[in-house]
């Protein structure tokens, strides 16, 4: 059974799930990049989304009873790298919206809410796949009785 | 059973979501535990006394009663605060130029109003523009705090003319929809005025034929807390100068003017810093009124002066030059000439902390030669061909350095509606209060009543021995004042000016190492401003050759001097100090560049204007001893340190917080008892501030609550309606009305307005200097001069700390630019440090009896201020005999502001906004300062447990003189309550954490034991 075939086969769970790999990947590359260019990279970002990850993966190749709940895992995960990165930019907030640099931050949260937004969008996508089932639905066969 | 799993999967999802942003979150709430409160308005203490006792607990009062929850005693202070603050406009406002009556203009007349930057955009938003930043703002400048939080409703300018005089609403409406606005930033700040091409046709018609009574311009600059002005904007200009834009508009009034529509051209100045207001007359500006920012109400006050109703008498605090960037001290001042390290490099790789925290330098390479200092000194010198005053060199006009070329009004300037005559009737010393009373009297000699100022100036000598041991003298400085009351025409009033024989001594750094009197010829004078009481003593000196400020020759008024003479040197009159045992000397080498083995600044000399000037920066290699105190980490264990054991800690005597009340500071065995009941865990506990500190339950010590700020309590809220206090008039205005009556008055009103808040302390008062024009912050600030952050200092700090509210002064010292403010290492000499910036700060806890201080963000040479064991414990408690308590600024996690052992051990008591600040780096630790000094003394440090103990007591003694005592008495004890919101995140945490474990567990369930149940059941 090819990629394809596995993902599909979880429903639209498993898609939610893939789709959630990708924005991982996204937000790892986006948010090491401009966080290090200002100098307030914070590695448990990065840490919590590649966890994210590989709950995802799991979630969508591995059939195995206990790997049901790992998208329930993958939303702790998420959960955490939007906490770690935002409770980390409590300083760049205060410092931009008060247009102040009393925190001592470099100010810009540009990509905070970028990177912010496209958590949350994973989040909820993620949340969501939790109330669907990722079994694949299985047809009904009727089997006529014998006469 | 049968539940469908993805249910209770899917829930399982939502609660563990949950549970983890509770579970983030709580470190963080808990953090910032003393904001949160302050914030949500939640008391966290009580105090429960036992009934039946008849002491009056009330040890401090209000002169609104005791009630601060009463809210018609709130309202009528409220509402007195507001009659002050417009009292204080009409008082500090100054009359800069009244040609031919122009002033006043009388109610009714019918006016247009020019300029962009007077009326509110209906376009944009309105915000006031705040701290820092950059913002668009329209409107005037009332102050960088909101109005919008305060009981009092906001007067706008329009409003205020629109209630005296007919205006032109075709330009008020064009102003407002114009879309122009201003924009305060600190590196590209925009003017924000019309352009010429806004004046249609159409417009103009609008002033042809009516609302041409007069032509009312206001002209607007604007900074703030972390925003200075800029020495050159996008337009190649000082941000002071006038833009072309606002020339095009003064070009077109005047050419209106001429043909006959406009009476008269009326300027009003919305600034606190000292705009380039020189070529007034190229624009045939009949009448100037600087008006700073008038607050919230202060606008009434500008128009009752303008129609007559009130008659100013402000005089100038700053001196305002032809061109703003003329002054020595420009060459190291705001962004632009704050220069790095030559080795920067090196630096960077030597220190730990942030890059930006150890990178800038400053040297205040003008010596004692700031605003007036200067350019009244280096007039003398010209007329009496001292030092090559004349050269070329720091001139304006590339010609011959002339006065009249420089400036356009001098400090102290001010005109009136009428006019005064002053005699300076005698000088007498009394030998007892070492203090010289001066007598003037005053007679209003004009047709309009009025009050008028006597400001005294002193000369001291400038001879051999001071050339020759560096020791500069200013060729005036005020040195006392007084205000008359309302003078009816004719009228007179004596008034008895004490001035102290301190301020005439003079700090020699480098040959008596101490303050001497100069041996020589002393003045004291009068005048109408600085530059005419110089002429005075110029006249008594019978030199020849003076001009006025308009440029007039004047010979000046000997009967206006008085003159004695010092036989011989004297140092020892102040040698040792006022207020203790201690010798005042040399304390202060490591600030001064040349004796840090590096490269060296020659000082602005009067002796050689031309060879000493300032010409170019000093590029500075910091060596390795400086790099080493740029690291910050100062403190070692010294060897004789006392053990840890030899303290006791945590055995009870009875001795409860309110009971230290009377016991005298240097009643050291009661202090002892008293800190011997405290643990260390409970001292260490009042170390961290996050407006306010906590309560130690132990001894019945309430929690505090503080906070900002000069011109308006806005950090700190009253109890009863959660609004902030009244937006004042900038700072600039009060000092500007040279009345003591009402800097005493605004004090006093803004203690009680912090009894109201419940407020223990305010962060609060304007010592440091305007050493530029173009500190962002100078609104909050008294003046250009130390010896009249001195005076009013004094009065400020009487009436505050009357009312039990701790003043806590800041910032200490040489705080006098916001670029760089954290943390710019600042050279200067020891003699221009005591005698301008540490003098500025001296009056109020000296005279004063301020109990509270905030130390500067920057550095002080290379040491950071909250690390100067100079600073804060030799000079403030050794030679000032200082008593309360000194808190370091806003610490938010900031790395050079966590040496958190060396802070303690220099002097510094508390260190305010001490919360981790959950910075980016991955170790957003919450290490505070009762972690760091704790942890000290847990690895055996007796040394910081002693100094443990003394910030303890500073801390008390301090807390026990203010309104926490209120409501005291020796059977009260602390109860602790625990606010709601941790109730709250308590049960969200436990609440979430069993619904994920359960709904895992159902999940489970379903799938492996009930589906296979009902399976085999089918």
């Amino acid at each position: 059974m090819n990629i394809k075939d596995k993902i599909l086969g979880k429903r639209i769970s498993g898609i939610f799930n893939a789709v959630n790999i990708l924005l991982c990947l996204f937000c790892i590359i986006y948010y090491s990049i401009n966080a290090n260019s200002v100098k307030e990279f914070n590695s448990a970002v990065d840490l919590y989304l590649v966890l994210s990850i590989v709950c995802c993966g799991i979630y969508v190749f591995a059939d195995h009873v206990f790997a049901d709940i790992l998208n329930l895992l993958a939303v702790v995960f998420i959960t955490l790298s939007i906490g770690k990165m935002i409770v980390g930019s409590i300083n760049t907030f205060a410092d931009a919206l008060n247009g102040i640099s009393m925190f001592g931050s470099s100010g810009v949260i540009g990509y905070i809410i970028v990177t912010a937004v496209v958590m949350v969008i994973m989040l909820v996508l993620e949340i969501v796949s939790c109330f669907m089932s990722r079994d694949k639905k299985v047809g009904i066969k009727v089997v006529a009785a014998g006469k | 059973m049968k539940i469908k799993k993805e249910i209770t999967r899917g829930l399982g999802a939502v609660s563990a979501c949950l549970l983890t942003v509770v579970s983030i979150g709580t470190p963080v709430a808990e953090a910032y535990e003393g904001r949160l409160n302050t914030v949500l308005g939640i008391e966290t203490t009580k105090t429960v006394s036992d009934e039946g006792s008849d002491v009056d607990t009330n040890y401090y009062k209000s002169d609104y009663g005791t009630d601060i929850y009463d809210a018609n005693k709130l309202q009528q202070l409220e509402d007195d605060s507001a009659a002050q603050a417009i009292a204080e406009q009409e008082e500090g406002s100054v009359l800069l130029k009244n040609d031919n009556n122009a002033l006043p203009l009388a109610a009714g007349s019918s006016i247009t109003l020019f300029g962009q930057n007077s009326i509110e955009s209906t376009t944009k938003t309105n915000d006031g523009g705040g701290f820092g930043g950059s913002k668009e703002i329209t409107g005037p400048f009332y102050s960088y705090h909101s109005t919008g939080n305060s009981t009092q409703e906001l007067v706008t300018y329009l409003d205020a003319m629109e209630s005296v005089y007919d205006v032109n609403q075709t330009m008020v409406k064009a102003y407002q929809e114009s879309g122009y606005a201003r924009v305060k930033d600190a590196s590209d700040p925009q003017i924000g005025e019309a352009p010429a091409d806004f004046y249609t046709d159409d417009l103009k018609n609008s002033w042809q034929d009516q609302y041409n009574d007069a032509a009312v311009v206001m002209l607007t600059r604007q900074a703030s807390e972390d925003c200075d002005l800029v020495l050159e904007d996008s337009e190649g200009i000082s941000q002071l100068a006038l833009h072309q834009d606002e020339k095009d508009l003064l070009n077109m009034l005047k050419e209106q003017k001429e043909q006959g529509v406009f009476k008269k051209i009326i300027l009003l100045v919305n600034s606190n810093w000292a705009m380039e207001l020189g070529d007034l007359d190229d624009y045939d500006v009949d009448a100037c009124l600087w008006i700073g920012s008038p607050g919230i109400v202060g606008f009434t006050g500008v128009v009752n002066l303008l129609q007559g109703e009130a008659n100013p008498s402000g005089k100038l605090v700053d001196t305002y030059a032809k061109n703003s960037l003329s002054a020595p001290a420009i060459t190291y001042a705001q962004m632009k000439n704050t220069p790095e390290w030559a080795n920067l490099d090196e630096v960077l790789e030597y220190c730990s902390d942030s890059d930006q925290y150890v990178s800038n330098y400053l040297i205040y390479a003008e010596d004692i030669y700031v605003g007036y200092k200067y350019y009244e000194t280096r007039y003398e010198d010209t007329i009496l061909g001292n030092g090559n005053a004349d050269s070329t060199v720091g001139s304006s006009t590339g010609k011959a350095w002339d006065y009249n070329d420089e400036i356009a009004y001098p400090f102290g300037y001010g005109l009136s509606y009428t006019t005064f005559s002053q005699t300076l009737d005698s000088v007498e010393y009394d030998e007892e209060s070492d203090t010289y009373n001066v007598k003037v009297t005053v007679t209003n000699t004009g047709d309009t009543a009025g009050k008028s100022v006597a400001e005294i100036y002193a000369q001291t000598p400038y001879g051999d021995y001071e050339k020759e041991n560096n020791v500069e003298k200013s060729a005036v400085q005020v040195v006392g004042f007084d205000k008359t009351d309302v003078l009816e025409p004719g009228a007179s009033q004596t008034l008895e000016i004490p001035v102290e024989r301190y301020l005439l001594a003079s700090y020699d750094y480098t040959n008596a190492k101490g303050y001497i009197l100069s041996e020589g010829d002393y003045y004291f004078a009068i005048g109408d401003d600085a530059h005419d009481a110089l002429n005075n003593i110029l006249a008594a000196k019978g030199a020849e050759g003076m001009t006025d400020v308009l440029g007039e020759k004047v010979s000046g008024d000997a009967d206006k001097a008085y003159s004695w003479n010092n036989a011989k040197l004297d140092t020892e009159s102040y040698k040792m100090s006022r207020y203790s045992d201690m010798e005042v000397t040399k304390q202060f080498d490591d600030a001064n560049l040349n004796n840090l083995g590096t490269d060296t600044v020659t000082y602005l000399s009067r002796n050689d204007w031309e060879g000493t000037y300032p010409a170019e920066q000093v590029a500075v290699t910091a060596t390795e001893d400086m790099m080493n105190t740029l690291n910050g980490d100062l403190y070692t264990e010294p060897e004789d340190a006392p053990s840890v054991d030899d303290f006791t800690q945590g055995k009870d005597a009875g001795l409860n917080f309110v009971a230290m009340k009377d016991v005298d500071y240097d009643d050291e065995d009661t202090w002892n008892t008293f800190l011997d009941q405290l643990t260390v865990e409970e001292m260490a506990s009042i170390l961290p501030d996050q407006n306010g500190s906590v309560s130690i339950e132990s001894i019945a010590m309430p929690s505090t609550y503080r906070g900002d700020d000069m011109d308006c309590l806005e950090q700190v809220t009253f109890k009863l309606t959660g609004k902030s206090g009244i937006v004042w008039p900038s700072t600039v205005v009060m000092t500007c009305t040279w009345n003591k009556d009402d800097v005493a008055k605004r004090s006093s009103l803004t203690a009680n307005e912090a009894y109201f808040m419940g407020a223990t302390e305010i962060w609060s008062g304007g010592p440091n200097c305007h050493r530029t024009q173009f500190n962002g912050r100078a609104s909050a600030y008294y003046s250009e001069d130390g010896n009249m952050g001195y005076l009013v200092g004094t009065v400020v700090a009487e009436n505050v700390q009357k009312y039990g509210i701790i003043l806590g002064y800041k910032h200490m010292v040489v705080n006098d630019q916001e670029a760089h403010r954290e943390s710019a290492a600042t050279f200067t000499n020891e003699q221009a440090l005591r005698e301008q910036y540490l003098r500025a700060f001296e009056g109020a806890y000296t005279k004063g009896g301020a109990m509270g201080c905030m130390t500067a963000f920057n550095r002080i040479g290379t040491t950071y201020c909250g690390s100067s064991a100079t600073l804060l414990t030799t000079v403030m408690r050794g030679e000032w005999a200082y008593k309360g308590h000194v808190t370091s600024d806003a610490v938010v996690n900031m790395d050079y502001k966590k040496h958190y052992t060396s802070n303690i051990t220099a002097g510094l008591d508390y260190w305010c906004w001490d919360m981790a600040g959950f910075g980016a780096s991955d170790d957003s630790s919450v290490v505070l300062s009762k972690d760091m000094v704790t942890e000290a003394i847990e690895n055996g440090d007796g040394y910081m447990l002693q100094t443990l103990r003394n910030a303890t007591k500073h801390n008390v003694y301090a807390q026990v003189h203010s309104i926490l005592i209120n409501g005291l008495d020796e059977t009260s004890h602390v109860v602790h309550i625990i606010p709601w919101w941790k109730t709250a995140l308590k049960a969200a945490l436990i609440g979430f954490g069993t619904l994920t474990v359960l709904f895992i567990v159902l999940y489970y369930l379903e799938v492996l034991v009930w589906s296979k149940k009902r399976g085999e059941n089918a």
